[in-house]
């Protein structure tokens, strides 16, 4: 044994002997054995993830040794600087967290060329939309104008194309260049190879659950799983004993052997891959709520639960019942409306017995929840709990998504892992590039040819085709011994050292290491934790063999043993910043991994989605920017600190860091956005907070411990570990401005919380009728923290978050979903974005602010909104008008119930009831200032079809008996009445309420009246301003029908005059009536034209 | 002038309001007496429903439906409806449902016309639908010759999309002399129900059902007299009958009432001359007592007219004599209408 050297000392360089090696033929084969052959063995080691033993001679023993002593010593120096020095100088093992962009590899002049296209690119676009504003001018420009700036929009769409495509031109200049200094397209094979093994592994488990819930799971009759719950809980129970013992030492070994073994007989097909796939996922570090829920019963919490039942069978009766719930309902519309449709209001019950069933499920799913929080927290090992597995779940848009990543990459990982009985400790490890320095000139070509074969080993988390290292050992006398089969306990799998020695003995192998019967059996005991087959291996891994682990072990191991969970307290609070480097690599995209298709970023438009194309586009002329005013946060810089605490566990490789939240509620600055347009007027969105429960594996744990200041970034891929050490250095043909850092290798699972805006939520039409008083009593309430809803951390918003303002609203599998970008959370200088599902409790607040938002914009469009999630909360907008319902619960319903609900609520048919209702909530005074607010803040996508619903003539089919007409004349005068009663609404809200101005009332009439269609649009090829005067004369028309002498309604049709003069007047002078004999015509006139 | 003109607003004052009450009878109304409290408590709560306050109504309504009283409990589940734009709500439903055991048509056919069956599963013992269980029960009483039960017929036809035999049922219910029948009629023939060689004997036509019922005091009947006798270019009678709907407490003909005294030139039916305190301390009567939108917005369109001191005097006026007298306003909804 050689003495460890001190931290921080420096050794000599290690010498080799000379040694002549014989001609070599390459190949597995192992050489003869030297002259040394009768001698015994000076040590023995296994290689792990090879399967292979080796005897060594006691030069190359000392060599490896000295070696992984050395490389131990440098982990373990404190001055973090020194030590990664130490680490990417001599042991060449930080040159591969060195992932490089294309654009490195290009020349001083190529990459200026870059940039230049880069700002073309952001300036046409700025560009574009400004002329596309041009164009959509509400009524106050000229047709030639108006063609002026359609020439110059797809003009600087076909320039920012271009600049485009030669930025993609010169990314793969680069790439051909760095495939030339040896870097691959690597990326995630390389950082994360777990992420495409979660990703099977998940797709695997959703076909099992479905298999499963559709065929076993019973609403009525819990308890139809059993056998899958005992699996899980007796998997469960050994996985824990193996994080504190050797697997072979736990008392469950027999059970579990058993139940291997007799699993066929216990479980169907279907069950036990069901099984399968839930075990398989816990053992890559996914908690699924099986796994959280197998061993637990609801009177643990006995919240809101019935007592006693086992959570897992609760879940699933649960998952079960939430499948058909809205099937259900929607089938008991049909029947409704083809029993009694026509001119009767909606069945509220329906929807109240949905909202019951739904809230009821869900606070049962949310118990459930908690419980399995509460449970992964206690279990060990620690995983990521993934309660939205299933994404064809009823509740849930965001699924697990793999992060992909394009990285180039040097190949050439260096470290090599073994155990051996001379080693103190259980698991060495050595640089094969440190090992590189000390041999001998002829030898390094064979060495360096045989790394750069390997790549990264072991490529799988079992089986590595090593040869850098074997061949050397094999040059240098050594000899392989392979696996055999009867070495391994036949059950489980579990090595049996005895029959491991008593071959050595046999074979005559005398290892002088062996001799000292405590080494022996010390070694005898790490074999058994590291070396596994059949059962153990496959399904239970127990233990990772993988590069990353290695990696993470070689940071580890000096300061606990294999199977040792170690709290480990860094001692810096961890920095979340972004490193402006990490995005400079990384925010390419959409390039080929063969690299040879050149894609433009975005994909050339067609005329039809310009508008929404827009909301992706330039930023210079967007309305709303984020608010960097809060950026001055206490600490003085613009970052965080976290207080971070981990726990190893180096057979897993991975590092877990608890639950970070960023930030801190009660740190929580107010997300504002800057209205630019109206002299930088704040407009509040609320505070928000997102927490992250977080699992660092492989090189990214590796990072966390051993950089000075680790540092937690976001980008477009979600949350990364970087390192804030830099390294420079020349390559040749550019600079690598490299960070020291893991890109991918974090496990997240977020959710976020938010306070919103207080002055939203008094808005809202629920609490129109309270006055001052009650809302300042219930303040706390209004401005409580609340969950906004699950997060993913990462996921692109199609098109990208717009402009300036950080937040994008859109639809994804049906479901509203908002993007963030992570700075607005976590604070200026935080990069990358968060996407979540919006907790449809909270829909009606986003509706107001999207209705503020319009209001701000003059109603024109909000570039923070999808088209279709704009759609869609403007159908939710009429139907809440028009039933008073919540929409929360409406939006529960899924898109295409929506659209349902909203075709049954705009038949002309329904005309009269919807209008009877509207004046008769106008005169209750409880109702009046409810229906009023709704109607103010109805999007003109929404007040439009609304009007155009009123104008309705009464149809035939509900006004009819015996072919005769009756109560229509009565309909008319209610529509009449209606459409008064909501023009007078809009206009209080500047004249009484002083809500919004004049010109916001006028705007929203003007764009509401245009949009006067079924589905809230006009032709946009005619523009507008046709729409406008045609609909209005529409409009006029109703209201000039004299039905019955009331007197009421001749008030409305009086006082409707006045009021639309008022609110048309910017725009009634261009309308012009023409009378042919064919019939009256309307034309919008332009001023100069 | 008519003679009827004449005597209309003595013959008002002797039976209107009875008979008023009558017509708020329910088919299946039960017999005993509430004690005077509930009785009070209802009435208020029928007048807070009938000028549209359905939210302030419920506390008074409820009392009565509590002690049973079956109109009372279908006037909840009308309120609560009106709670969500005449939806049909879980707690309207199960007014509905105490006021159907009892044998109320009406709420029968609100529980069908809302799906309580078809999409709440909550139907009636022995029938398929509730509008099955509604024309079991009225039937055979409009066959025995009940004319309340005869219009409810008509309703439970039009339920059954059964157009000619609901048009007959209410044909049957008006020749028998139930009022709101013969006024539903006299709108039917206005809206183009039957054949008439010209317009003016189809108003004709309408007219006599609408007198029909106006002698009976059935105070939308008058309002409609007068609605005919607009259209007959009949203004001064028009006038005449317009005031009376408005002295027994009709929503629409008192505004209308009110509007002619401040704007005399609004309409040929405005016959009264003008008088805008008058005028003003209507509608400004119907503000405070009805929250009448009407009222409210052409009293905000007409402020110039009037002087600030003739504003107070109207006020005075409106407190006076107009505010919380009986008959109260009413907008006669129908029983079974939206």
């Amino acid at each position: 044994m050689t003495s460890n050297p001190r931290p921080g000392s420096q050794r000599a360089p290690l010498l080799l002997p000379e040694f002549q090696a014989p001609a070599y033929e390459g190949g597995q084969e192992v050489s003869e054995p030297m002259a040394c052959e009768v001698a015994p063995w000076a040590d023995i080691l296994y290689l792990t993830g090879t399967g292979t033993f080796w005897l060594l001679t006691e030069e190359v023993a000392r060599a490896l040794h000295d070696a992984a002593e050395e490389l131990a010593g440098w982990v373990n120096v404190e001055d973090p600087i020194q030590r990664l020095e130490h680490l990417n100088g001599e042991a060449g093992l930080l040159e591969c967290f060195l992932p490089a962009s294309p654009i490195n590899f290009l020349s001083q002049a190529q990459r200026e060329r870059y940039e230049q296209h880069e700002a073309d690119v952001a300036r046409h676009e700025a560009e574009a939309a400004e002329w596309y504003r041009a164009m959509h001018a509400p009524g106050r420009r000229n047709a030639h104008e108006r063609e002026h700036a359609g020439i110059q929009y797809q003009h600087s769409l076909r320039a920012r194309d271009d600049a485009t495509l030669a930025m993609s031109v010169l990314r793969e200049q680069g790439r051909r260049e760095a495939r030339q200094q040896g870097y691959l397209l690597e990326g995630s094979g390389y950082y994360g190879p777990w992420e495409a093994e979660i990703e099977q592994a998940l797709e695997t488990y959703r076909q099992c659950r479905a298999a499963v819930i559709q065929d076993t799971a019973s609403v009525d009759q819990p308890g139809t799983l059993l056998p899958v719950r005992q699996a899980l809980v007796e998997y469960q129970a050994f996985l824990a004993d193996c994080e504190s013992m050797s697997p072979k030492d736990s008392s469950r070994c027999a059970v579990i052997g058993d139940f291997i073994s007799s699993e066929a007989e216990r479980l169907d097909a279907d069950q036990r891959a069901y099984c399968d796939s839930i075990l398989a996922l816990a053992t890559l570090g996914v908690a699924t709520p099986e796994w959280a829920l197998a061993d637990a019963s609801t009177d643990a919490t006995s919240l809101d639960l019935e007592p006693g039942l086992e959570a897992f069978d609760y879940y699933n009766c649960r998952l079960k019942e939430a499948s058909t719930l809205f099937e259900e309902i929607e089938a008991k519309l049909d029947q409704w409306a083809t029993a009694t449709a026509r001119r009767t209001a909606l069945p509220i019950h329906l929807f109240e017995e949905e909202r019951a069933d739904f809230n009821r499920l869900v606070a049962q799913l949310d118990v459930l929840y908690q419980l399995a929080e509460s449970q992964v927290e206690r279990m060990r090992p620690r995983r990521v709990l993934f309660w939205q597995a299933d994404i064809s779940d009823q509740r849930h848009a965001l699924g697990y998504r793999r992060q992909v990543i394009d990285v180039l990459v040097r190949k050439d990982f260096p470290l090599r892992e073994f155990s051996s009985p001379r080693a103190e400790q259980a698991l060495s490890h050595v640089s094969l590039r440190h090992l590189l320095r000390d041999v001998r000139d002829a030898e390094r070509p064979a060495l360096l040819r045989d790394l750069e074969q390997d790549g990264v080993l072991p490529a799988t988390l079992w089986e590595a085709n090593e040869t850098a290292l074997s061949n050397w050992m094999a040059r240098r006398g050594c000899e392989r011994i392979e696996r055999r089969a009867d070495w391994f306990e036949e059950r489980l799998g579990f090595f049996r050292p005895e029959a491991f020695f008593d071959y050595l003995d046999a074979q005559g192998h005398d290892v002088a290491s062996l001799r000292q019967e405590e080494a022996k059996s010390a070694w005898a005991e790490t074999l058994q934790r590291i070396l596994f087959t059949g059962p153990s291996r496959e399904r239970l891994r127990l233990f990772d063999a993988s590069a990353q682990a290695q990696m993470l072990r070689l940071v580890g191991m000096p300061h606990a043993a294999l199977n040792e969970a170690l709290d480990i307290h860094l001692d810096e609070p961890v920095t979340l910043i972004d490193r402006e480097a990490s995005l400079e690599f990384f925010e390419w995209q959409g390039d080929s991994q063969a690299g040879a298709a050149l894609s433009t970023k975005r994909e050339y438009r067609d005329e039809g989605s310009i508008e929404r194309d827009l909301r992706g586009l330039g930023s210079v002329s967007t309305p709303w920017r984020y608010s960097e005013r809060h950026d001055a946060r206490p600490s003085g810089a613009a970052k965080l600190e976290l207080e971070l605490k981990g726990t190893y566990s180096l057979a897993r490789g991975e590092i877990s860091l608890g639950t970070l939240h960023l930030p801190h509620e009660r740190d929580a600055q107010p997300f504002e956005a800057v209205l630019t347009q109206r002299e930088n007027e704040i407009r509040n969105l609320g505070r928000y907070s997102l927490q992250v429960a977080a699992v660092a594996k492989g090189f990214a744990g590796a990072t966390l411990a051993l950089t000075a200041e680790a540092g937690l970034g976001f980008d477009h891929n979600g949350l990364k570990l970087t390192g804030l050490d830099r390294v420079q250095r020349e390559a040749e043909g550019g600079v690598f401005k490299a960070f020291l850092g893991a890109k991918v290798g974090v496990n997240t699972r977020c959710s976020m919380r938010w306070a919103p805006p207080a002055d939203i939520t008094r808005q809202l039409p629920q609490l129109a009728d309270r006055d001052w008083l009650t809302l300042s009593n219930q303040q706390a309430e209004l401005n409580a923290w609340r969950s906004l809803g699950h997060a993913v951390l990462g996921l692109e918003a199609a098109g990208g978050i717009s402009g300036e303002l950080g937040l994008r609203l859109g639809i994804h599998q049906g479901k509203f979903v908002a993007y963030f970008k992570a700075k607005v959370v976590a604070g200026l200088g935080v990069g990358g974005q968060i996407a979540m599902e919006l907790d449809l409790k909270q829909l009606d607040l986003w509706f107001m602010m999207l209705s503020q938002a319009l209001r701000d914009n003059d109603y024109a469009f909000v570039d923070w909104v999808d088209r279709d999630a704009f759609q869609a909360m403007s159908r939710l907008a009429y139907l809440g008008a028009t039933t008073l319902l919540d929409i929360g619960l409406l939006a529960a319903r899924g898109l295409d119930g929506i659209q349902r609900l909203y075709d049954l609520m705009t038949q002309g048919e329904r005309a009269g009831v919807i209008a009877y209702a509207i004046v008769d909530a106008a005169g209750n005074p409880e109702q009046a200032a409810q229906l009023a607010t709704w109607i103010r803040n109805l999007y003109p996508e929404a007040l439009g079809p609304l009007l155009n619903t009123l104008i309705s003539p009464p149809g035939r089919s509900g006004y009819t008996i015996d072919d005769e007409p009756f109560d229509r004349d009565q309909a008319i005068d209610l529509q009449q009445i209606a459409i008064d009663n909501c023009l007078g609404w809009l206009e209080e809200g500047y004249t009484a309420s002083r809500h919004y101005s004049r010109a916001t009332a006028q705007h929203l009439f003007e764009r509401a009246v245009a949009r006067m269609s079924l589905d809230g649009t006009y032709d946009e090829a005619r523009g507008w301003g046709r729409a406008y005067c045609q609909n209005r004369y529409r409009l006029d028309q109703f209201m000039k029908q004299v039905s019955t002498n009331s007197d009421q309604a001749d008030e409305a049709r009086n006082n409707y005059d006045f009021i639309a003069q008022r609110l048309g007047s910017e725009v009634d002078s261009y309308c012009q009536r023409a009378t042919s004999p064919r019939g009256t015509y309307v034309t919008y006139r332009d001023t100069d034209t | 002038m008519s003679p009827i003109g004449i005597r209309i607003p003595k013959m008002m004052t002797k039976f209107i309001r009875p008979i008023l009450l009558m017509g708020l009878l329910s088919l299946a109304s039960s017999g005993w007496a509430l004690e005077p409290e509930v009785q009070a408590a209802k009435n208020e709560g029928m007048r807070l429903y009938n000028i549209g306050h359905s939210t302030a109504a419920m506390p008074y309504l409820r009392q009565a439906a509590e002690a049973g009283d079956v109109e009372a409990m279908y006037y909840m589940g009308e309120a609560e409806r009106r709670q969500q734009m005449m939806g049909l709500t879980r707690a309207a439903m199960e007014w509905y449902l105490q006021a159907a055991a009892e044998g109320d048509a009406y709420s029968m056919l609100q529980l069908f016309r809302g799906g309580a069956c078809t999409a709440g599963d909550r139907c009636p013992e022995g029938f398929e639908d509730w509008h099955h269980a509604a024309l079991a029960i009225t039937q055979p009483q409009a066959e025995a010759g009940d004319p309340d039960a005869m219009l409810a017929m008509y309703h439970i036809q039009r339920m059954f999309e059964a157009s000619r035999r609901a048009g007959e049922w209410l044909e049957r219910a008006a020749e028998a002399g139930q009022p709101e029948a013969q006024t539903l009629l006299g709108r039917q023939i206005l809206n183009g129900r039957g054949w008439y060689l010209t317009n003016s004997r189809r108003l004709g036509a309408a007219e006599e059902w609408f007198r029909q019922a106006a002698e009976q005091g059935y105070v939308p009947a008058i309002s409609e007299v007068a609605d005919v006798l607009i259209s007959q270019e009949r203004y001064e009678e028009a006038w005449e009958w317009m005031q009376v709907a408005s002295q027994a407490g009709h929503m629409d003909r008192r505004f209308g009432v009110g509007w002619c005294y401040l704007d005399p030139a609004r309409r040929e039916r405005c016959q009264g001359g003008e008088d805008k305190i008058k005028g003003w301390a209507i509608l400004h009567a119907m503000a405070m007592e009805a929250s009448n939108q009407s009222a409210i917005s052409n009293m905000r369109r007409n402020r110039d007219i009037l002087t600030d001191e003739e504003i107070v005097e109207a006020e005075a006026l409106a407190e006076r004599e107009w505010i919380g007298r009986e008959p109260p306003l009413s907008n006669f909804p129908p029983r079974f209408g939206y």
